[in-house]
């Protein structure tokens, strides 16, 4: 695979390090001279330092032949534009982008980057997989951001423990896909199905709904 | 009706920008990050000005992005612009976007993203060419 990584910071770097380990072909573009200097230093000559959202500049990447580009600035501007151009002008078949911002997300989708990673959500996601709440996690949009698929961890306090899936008020357009146990178990969402103090509940919904299910989820007796 | 705008950097083409939309009789929110750079501008019973990040959802919700008629972004990075006029148009539907980018390459991908981007490298050059025909 040939991939150009846009940005040489903690993540571009180490990612094309990885992506060079593992035998594929990977150029780096990094504005920074110093930090595209200490990138060649430990990698080789497959350093450009340049602008990753000029068009003559992604050319010389060889972004014509490229099957991936990972946006990996610090910036969502520059990580945007530089997914845009690859698609627009090489019909590159695969971008991915990180988003400091979560709520660019779902943009970043309709304007056709493939995949977005979000350090924040992704650190979010796991403490409150500790915490004793019923938050809601949003995990991923689907349909250019017009729904969702997102996780409600449920406290012990919740309302809907012991209750069924039937059972539950759900706002329009939500619904629940299925269950995880504690222990690991997976459980289709059947309306039979009956919820459990520690359950993760996988929910579909559109982003107008998802507090309103979270509530659902989350009243308390 | 006056019309509600909002805009993008307080620059040297921001604040000219923004003098002119309000002798127009429109209603102008200006943005920069920079408090300094609002110095350009007098103040206006139409005017408001924020100090905030623009280039954000959040930012732009806060300077009322969603009444807008027209957004104009006149930061000095051709990204920033990008990235807040497509938060503008997809985001919160504003009707009429206007995008400054300093390359004019990529003006064809952003007019074809429903923008209406303006190069000013673009309009110097051609006036440098005529001015020397």
């Amino acid at each position: 695979m040939y991939a150009i990584v846009v940005g040489a910071g903690s993540i571009g770097f180490h990612l094309a390090r990885e992506l060079l380990a593992s035998g594929n072909e990977a150029v780096v573009i990094e504005r920074d001279p110093m930090r595209a200097d200490a990138c060649s230093d430990s990698l080789g000559s497959i350093v450009i330092t340049s602008d990753g959202t000029e068009p003559t500049v992604l050319r010389e990447a060889g972004a014509s032949r490229c099957d991936l580009l990972v946006a990996t600035t610090g910036n969502d501007g520059v990580n945007l534009v530089a997914c845009q151009v690859v698609k627009h002008v090489f019909n590159v078949p695969r971008t991915m982008s990180v988003v400091w911002d979560p709520e660019n997300a779902p943009l970043f989708k309709h304007l056709g980057v493939d995949v977005t990673i979000s350090a924040t959500e992704l650190l979010l996601a796991h403490i409150e997989d500790e915490l004793p709440t019923d938050s809601l996690v949003h995990l991923f949009s689907l349909r250019g951001g017009s729904c969702g698929v997102v996780c409600v961890h449920l406290s012990p306090t919740s309302d809907v423990i012991g209750r069924t899936v039937g059972e539950l008020a759900l706002p329009p357009g939500a619904s629940v896909t299925a269950v995880i146990r504690k222990d690991g178990s997976t459980q289709q969402a059947s309306r039979d199905l009956r919820f459990e103090p520690g359950d993760e509940v996988l929910a579909v919904t559109t982003p107008e709904q998802e507090e309103a299910l979270r509530q659902v989820l989350a009243r308390r007796p | 009706m006056a019309r509600k705008v909002v805009v993008l950097g307080c620059g040297r083409l921001g604040a000219m920008v923004t003098q002119s939309l309000l002798d127009q009789g429109d209603s102008v929110v200006v943005l920069d990050h920079v408090t300094e750079n609002f110095r350009r501008l007098r103040s206006h019973e139409n005017l408001q000005m924020l100090v905030l990040d623009g280039a954000s959802a959040d930012g732009l919700r806060r300077a009322g992005i969603e009444d807008a008629d027209v957004f104009v972004a006149l930061a000095a990075q051709d990204t920033t612009n990008a990235l807040a006029a497509q938060i503008a148009r997809i985001t919160f539907n504003v009707p009429n976007v206007v995008c400054r980018l300093n390359d004019p390459i990529r003006r064809d991908m952003y007019r074809g993203l429903g923008l209406k981007p303006v190069s000013p490298t673009q309009i110097a050059a051609d006036m440098v060419l005529e001015a020397g025909r």
